[in-house]
């Protein structure tokens, strides 16, 4: 029973190193991970062999190292290593970041500079057109990318990426604005009618699970439009014939 | 033999440790990491990731070669990957090895060595 324990936690050890092992990029895992496996066995089993026991201070070495060299590989094995030439042949990233940006403009001026206390029912031609819009940036997005980045789904990702970045964005600056200026936007009508008709107790508690249910489904619907959005930008790109060189 | 220009840069302290630790005889990686502990005195303590990074782009850069598959007999019977270095890596380390030499060497002329400073007080 007594020589059981160790051997357990040294199998328990060693789960949660091939767990770990798990977050390096794919084709590292499948050239060093044994190694690395092994290594970390020959590792545990000396020190244990030589303090008795295994401390605090070998998993966080274990750690630390871990948390550097994953990241490390991660981004050397984004194309050439170099990040920037990677988010430029990434569309999704820069357009998401872009697209999240100039909304969340648009969200503090609507909402805190000007704010606008009428009830989104009025607007509804101009949200349905905003989307519109949406849309078809998303599949200009899918198009660039499909022309700039040979990949199969090249334009999926790039539609996805855009889109759910975006709406991230989007929905952090609505978590900003309304905990941070409440008491404006506490004011719009939507929003008044929304609290009234809801068994929260406070306004905050009502907005914050709303934005709450949009993370948990709008991201995924979103990031789903955006991928269709995408893919039929580079199914356009292929039906167009595209005359021009590609730097 | 063509050289790698990048790759006889001066080393990064990991690369150069590596490559003093297969100077002295093919290693796995688990020798590797205790060979680069004990030649630092302790100061650079390598984990397998850093390890295989390391040795991954070493590979890559023509420093090192595998040297085939075998137990350990210090250990068990679990085969491990050996590595050695290959010409470029040897080059590479004896131009590392030169630069610190001159810059000892420039360090003495002009006595910047804190013993120096010492007798120098005494």
């Amino acid at each position: 029973m007594t020589q059981q324990k160790p051997r357990g936690k040294r199998l328990a050890a060693e789960q949660f190193y091939a767990f770990l092992l798990h977050l390096y990029p794919g084709a590292h895992y499948r050239e060093y991970g044994p190694l690395m496996l092994q290594t970390f066995r020959d590792h545990y089993q000396e020190t244990r062999a030589m303090q008795g026991r295994i401390g605090v201070a070998f998993w966080l070495e274990v750690l630390a190292d871990g948390t550097t060299s994953i990241l490390r590989e991660h981004l050397s094995s984004l194309q050439g290593g170099s990040v920037m030439q990677w988010m430029m042949k990434q569309q999704g990233i820069l357009f998401g970041l872009l697209l999240g940006v100039l909304t969340i403009g648009i969200i503090f001026w609507t909402n805190v500079l000007f704010p606008n206390n009428e009830s989104d029912s009025e607007y509804q031609t101009t949200y349905a057109i905003n989307y519109l819009v949406l849309f078809l940036f998303f599949v200009f997005v899918g198009f660039l990318a499909s022309r700039k980045n040979k990949r199969r789904f090249a334009g999926t990702w790039a539609g996805a990426i855009t889109a759910l970045l975006g709406a991230g964005l989007i929905l952090l600056a609505f978590f900003v604005v309304d905990n941070v200026w409440l008491g404006i936007v506490s004011h719009q009508a939507d929003k008044i009618y929304g609290f009234q008709h809801s068994t929260f107790h406070t306004m905050r508690d009502y907005i914050n699970a709303g934005l709450l249910a949009e993370l948990i489904t709008g991201l995924p619907i979103m990031a789903g439009v955006g991928a269709l959005c995408g893919t039929l930008g580079a199914a356009l790109r292929k039906l167009i014939p595209f005359r021009g060189s590609v730097a | 033999m063509k050289t790698n220009k990048t790759t006889l840069n001066p080393l990064t302290p990991a690369v150069f440790y590596i490559l003093l630790a297969l100077a002295q005889g093919e290693k796995h990686g688990y020798e590797i990491m205790k060979q680069v502990k004990q030649d630092s005195l302790g100061q650079v303590k390598m984990g397998s990731g850093t390890l295989y990074g390391s040795i991954k782009r070493m590979l890559a850069d023509r420093l090192l070669e595998e040297a085939g598959e075998r137990p350990d007999p210090a250990l068990d019977d679990e085969r491990r990957r050996y590595y050695r270095l290959t010409d470029l890596g040897r080059q590479a380390f004896l131009m590392e090895l030169q630069r610190y030499h001159e810059v000892v060497s420039i360090a003495q002329r002009h006595r910047l060595f804190p013993s120096f400073e010492v007798k120098a007080t005494l």
